[in-house]
């Protein structure tokens, strides 16, 4: 796979909308991209798979700008060509029990376009080698565990080593092992979007995070600036204070406080999920 | 690996040797007999090899996995082999399961209901029989239709070709049991009319191209298909029904009269024509 | 670098735990099995056949039988013999295919009940039985090479070797009277 093009930004939305009935799923939202891991971070039901699925040009937007690797997906023509540079890995992917993880891998690869069996059969074995699934490549999916069909899942996207890559969920039932594994996979493609609803995945494989409520971005920057949105408000404590916003029990005994602190109280360096409860209060007051 | 019987192990000069040829045949034999049931001593040969034997082994290994490396055999995995559009058609075996189910449900109805209340069992044929085809496009729509359900529609392949082929290698497997339904129908029920025979296939090809259109538009091809069902179901009983006696003669007349006919095929190919055109749609889809 | 998910060392599975996994579909057990047995196979039936090519197309077809076929191990006596068993076949139908179909109806194969003497012959690889065996002209050893060691039949050691099936029952009786007399 060439890249053609060379425009600076490969992802570039601009006031996205997407309404569903009387419900906005998404509601104008920005975003940009141009290489590397970003994260879009939210809720269940802040309207992140509804805007991957508009990234992956598998939905229409109802409103707004999109440009994918600088074409059009509005463009019949256009939007074929995205797709040839595109992977993408739906939320709980329905796979056909009855197909073998190299059978599905490799129909994908045909509607991908790429006709030649024998470098088929080649990036077919690599992509699910690189999972970590060739041992039971030739098991029928109804066979696999759960973190198993979503490795065979993550394959198809990842098979023909697209550009852009767009993953809802990609963790979602995969073990620690293979998480961390999950970070060398992404670095394969130039830019991957990739939503959870997991804080210390961000951490762990982003380099830009968006986060989202109720169908609207609500921070854009880096997850250490994201952190940086509770410097100065969070304070560790032998026992409850009630003045606090929040306060929660850690693993080592200590009661952590988010909010304003008070005189003399013990600062410590916020974390990212300081930062992204301090900012689901702002949005939820 | 049991305890040996005996304590004789074939040493690594042995094993060079027999692997050279220069064993005498006796020793080989011995050899040989030995390794079927001694996993050290086959360890050993395989180190005695060295790197050559290693690289022959490594190489042989891809020969073997170039043969297994391939979409699973079966029907499925035998058409597949072909044409790219050939294996996005038929890729689902739950789909021509569903539709093979639905047509066997489409003979079933009439040929009950004839058992129970005789002349009914025409008429049931009459409601059912243009509704068959319309099932098979409305299958392929369905995200279950696709081996690799959502992703697929992010594919560059995703469009109006996929989902006709679909349906069309649904309605080409269903067609021959179809045809054999009729058949059944007119031998053991009661005589079909070579005219109803032929005249529910231009109104079957129609309802099946509004379906398909349905799928260029906002509406769920799925839904499109139950509400035709429906409205058809009634609008056949109705007709059928002359003061409170089954005539299916009379609507027979109405499905087979030319007026009828060319309304249909202008229909089905309307609707065809208009689905083309707004192919993109299928391709973009506006629903979820 | 592979991704062990198993914790069970590779090496401890034996062969038939190996049959098992490959009868559900996994690819690395079959790997493992034919890291395990391609040597000595491809050996053995070199000894049987000088073109390697050929050689190469039995071991392959051996392999796959094993990745196609793994119900056809009856869980009863080593895994490696019912891997010759299937190679020397293979090289069999490989040299000398099966013509008619009459021959085909024909080849009704009854159980192999191993005698006394290839009880033995089976059992101990080396010391007596490997001079009593010297002793035998080329031609018996040959036969009871194909017979006991390779476990064909007298109809299918007659087609390897080319000669008729009475032919094999005489050598074979004569075969056993002299290792008889050299064993007793």
């Amino acid at each position: 796979m060439t890249a053609t093009t060379t425009t600076g930004s490969l992802i570039e939305a601009t006031d996205l909308a997407k309404s569903f009935g009387r419900s906005r799923a998404v509601d104008g939202v920005s975003l940009a991209a141009a290489g590397g891991v970003i994260g879009l971070l939210g809720p269940n039901g802040a309207g992140k798979t509804t805007l991957l699925r508009m990234l992956a040009t598998v939905l229409a937007p109802d409103a707004g700008d999109l440009r994918l690797l600088g074409l059009d997906p509005a463009r019949s023509a256009e939007r074929v060509e995205i797709r040839r540079r595109l992977g993408y890995l739906p939320q709980s992917p329905a796979l056909y029990p009855g197909f073998t993880a190299y059978d599905l891998v490799d129909y994908v690869a045909v509607l991908k376009e790429h006709t030649d069996r024998d470098w088929r059969r080649h990036e077919v074995r690599r992509v699910l080698e690189s999972v970590g699934l060739q041992d039971v490549m030739h098991r029928k999916i109804r066979g696999l565990s759960g973190g198993m069909k979503q490795r065979v899942a993550l394959a198809a996207a990842l098979v023909g080593s697209p550009e852009l890559l767009v993953l809802d969920e990609p963790a979602n039932g995969l073990d620690p092992d293979q998480r961390l594994r999950l970070r060398s996979l992404l670095s394969q493609s130039r830019t991957v979007l990739m939503s959870t609803h997991n804080i210390s995945e961000v951490g762990a494989l982003c380099q830009r995070v968006y986060v989202m409520f109720a169908g609207r971005v609500h921070f854009a920057g880096t997850p250490a600036e994201l952190a940086g949105l509770a410097a100065g408000r969070v304070w560790e404590d032998e026992r409850q204070d009630p003045q606090a916003v929040r306060s929660w029990l850690t693993a080592t005994g200590t009661y952590r406080h988010l909010g304003d602190p008070p005189a003399g109280a013990q600062g410590v360096d916020p974390t990212l999920d300081d930062g992204y409860l301090m900012l689901a209060r702002r949005a939820h007051p | 690996m049991s305890t040996e019987r005996t304590e004789w192990h074939a040493g690594a000069q042995e094993l060079a040797g027999y692997l050279s040829g220069r064993a005498p045949r006796a020793q080989a034999a011995s050899v040989e007999a030995h390794l079927l049931g001694c996993a050290d001593c086959r360890a050993l040969l395989a180190r005695v090899t060295g790197e050559t034997g290693d690289t022959a082994r490594e190489a042989a290994w891809e020969r073997l996995a170039d043969t297994i490396d391939r979409p699973s055999a079966g029907l499925v995995g035998r058409l597949s082999r072909g044409h790219l559009l050939v294996r996005s058609s038929v890729a689902t075996p739950a789909m021509v399961q569903a539709a093979l189910a639905s047509t066997v449900l489409v003979g079933l109805v009439p040929l009950l209901t004839a058992l129970a209340v005789g002349d009914a069992g025409l008429v049931a044929l009459l409601v059912l029989a243009p509704l068959a085809p319309m099932a098979a496009v409305a299958l392929a729509f369905r995200e279950g239709a696709d081996p690799a359900g959502e992703i697929s529609l992010a594919t560059a392949s995703a469009g109006l070709k996929v989902v006709a082929l679909r349906a069309l290698a649904v309605s080409l497997v269903a067609l021959p049991l179809a045809v054999a339904v009729l058949l059944a129908v007119d031998t053991w029920v009661e005589p079909v009319p070579m005219r109803l025979g032929a005249a529910w296939c231009l109104p079957g090809l129609a309802l099946a191209a509004v379906v398909l259109l349905a799928g260029t538009t906002r509406l769920d091809p799925m839904r499109v298909a139950l509400a035709i069902s429906g409205t058809w179901a009634v609008a056949v009983l109705s007709l059928v029904t002359v003061r409170r006696s089954l005539r299916p003669e009379v609507f027979i007349d109405v499905l087979a009269s030319p007026q009828m006919q060319a309304v249909a095929l202008a229909v089905a190919l309307g609707a065809l024509v208009l689905t083309v055109a707004r192919r993109d749609a299928i391709a973009y889809r506006r629903i979820a | 670098m592979e991704q062990r998910s198993v914790t069970v060392d590779q090496e401890q599975r034996s062969d038939r735990d190996l049959i098992a996994e490959i009868a559900a579909g996994d690819r690395g057990a079959l790997h493992e099995l034919f890291t395990r047995h391609q040597p000595w196979l491809a050996a053995r039936v070199r000894h049987r056949c000088s073109d390697p090519e050929i050689v190469a197309e039995v071991v392959n077809d051996t392999f796959l039988v094993v990745w196609e076929k793994p119900g056809k191990y009856h869980g009863d006596g080593e895994v490696a013999a019912w891997l010759w068993g299937i190679a020397i076949r293979t090289l069999l139908h490989r040299l000398r295919p099966r013509k008619s179909v009459f021959e085909r109806l024909v080849q009704i194969r009854p159980e192999h009940v191993p005698s006394a003497e290839e009880a033995v012959l089976l059992g101990v690889e080396h010391g007596d039985v490997g001079l009593a065996l010297q002793r035998l002209s080329p031609e018996l050893l040959a036969v009871v090479q194909a017979t006991v060691l390779d476990g064909l039949s007298t109809r299918e050691a007659a087609a390897l070797l080319g000669i008729p099936s009475g032919t094999v029952k005489s050598r074979m009786s004569r075969a056993r009277l002299e290792l008889r007399e050299a064993l007793l």
